[in-house]
């Protein structure tokens, strides 16, 4: 958990430095392909708290998802059909669904250690 | 060490997403409309539009400047020389007012009524080439740089009129009927897309009426033989 908090800071810092924005063209794409990284960020941090955690699985597919997210993105615009609410619904539902298992993951850890100091 | 890897990686794609994230925000989308491809092109297209006009305008200035030039070499050598340049001027003009037979690569348009059987309930005004078509294919036509342009060999002059005459048209105090030939020189492949191109009133019309264009290498357009006289506007001189 901590690791990711100081990822997240880090790259904060360095967008904030970074004296380069994007071209406001690509905007769609790339909002679509952040929410499908966010994604698999929250499904690795539950994979680590399972002790399911597979790099590989995990780099995949951080990388893979963001890429068929913006792609659909561009077929959508193809085809004139926004498609890419087929990623917003999905890794949103699925950012929903991880946040709820780490939460009760965290709560448990809490509850068993508060029970340990009890007795 | 395995864990090391993990958490490595993990640090490093949240701070690429934390990155990215900052950097979408600073480049500030929501100052922007969601644009297509589609928009983009025609933005793009539009500029080209307005840059080449803008090409057009500073060749015409040149081309002011250089006849200027011209006239100032051409009265430093004396009057003879100013008053023929004045002249070769004149000529040209008396082309563009139809002074003289002109010949030339452009395109015959020929316009006629349908000449199908309709029941008698059938209003024959949407059998029928009218004025108002005749004026928008030569404006069409003068925006496309037709240089001069013949209704039934009746020249179009700057003083022309086109009137509706009931199954006939006027042109130039002319009466005329079905079929209608418009004879124009110019550019013949923008004289030509000008009346057929998707879009355009010809093409349009050409499934109402009878519309058929043709591109010639050389045809020829006859001198304004109407009355050139003014009765009322009279020329304000400039003392200099």
């Amino acid at each position: 958990m901590l690791v990711i908090l100081i990822g997240i800071l880090i790259g904060i810092i360095i967008g904030y430095i970074f004296p380069y924005t994007y071209n406001p063209q690509y905007s769609l794409y790339i909002s679509v392909s952040i929410l499908a990284c966010l994604d698999s960020i929250f499904g690795g941090t539950r994979a680590i708290m399972e002790d399911k955690f597979d790099t590989v699985v995990f780099l995949s597919g951080f990388f893979l998802n963001a890429l068929l997210a913006a792609f659909l993105a561009f077929l959508g615009e193809k085809l004139g059909v926004p498609l890419y609410y087929a990623a917003i619904v999905t890794f949103g539902g699925r950012l929903f669904d991880n946040f709820a298992k780490i939460r009760r993951i965290i709560v448990q850890n809490l509850r068993n250690n508060n029970s340990k100091n009890m007795e | 060490m395995n864990k090391i890897i993990k958490k490595t990686t993990l640090l490093l794609l949240a701070g690429f997403v934390s990155f990215s994230t900052v950097m979408q925000i600073k480049s500030k989308p929501e100052k922007y409309t969601h644009v297509t491809f589609e928009t983009i092109k025609n933005a793009v297209n539009e500029l080209g539009a307005i840059k080449q006009e803008n090409q057009a305008l500073l060749d015409m200035e040149n081309l002011n400047k250089a006849r200027l030039e011209q006239l100032i070499e051409a009265s430093k050598k004396g009057s003879d020389n100013l008053i023929k340049n004045y002249k070769a001027e004149i000529e040209e003009r008396k082309i563009e007012l139809g002074y003289y037979d002109v010949k030339g690569p452009g395109i015959i348009i020929k316009m006629y009524d349908n000449d199908i059987i309709r029941p008698d309930w059938y209003d024959v005004n949407f059998d029928v080439v009218h004025d108002g078509d005749i004026q928008i294919i030569i404006n069409d036509l003068r925006l496309a740089g037709a240089e001069a342009i013949s209704v039934n060999d009746e020249r179009l002059t700057s003083k022309s009129g086109i009137q509706c005459g009931g199954p006939t048209i006027w042109v130039n105090d002319v009466a005329m009927a079905t079929p209608f030939y418009i004879k124009a020189i110019g550019d013949p492949n923008k004289l030509y897309a000008s009346v057929t191109a998707p879009n355009t009133y010809g093409d349009s019309l050409k499934e109402i009426v009878g519309l058929e264009a043709s591109v010639v290498d050389e045809i020829t357009i006859k001198a304004y033989s109407g009355d050139r006289n003014f009765k009322y506007a009279k020329p304000i001189k400039e003392d200099s």
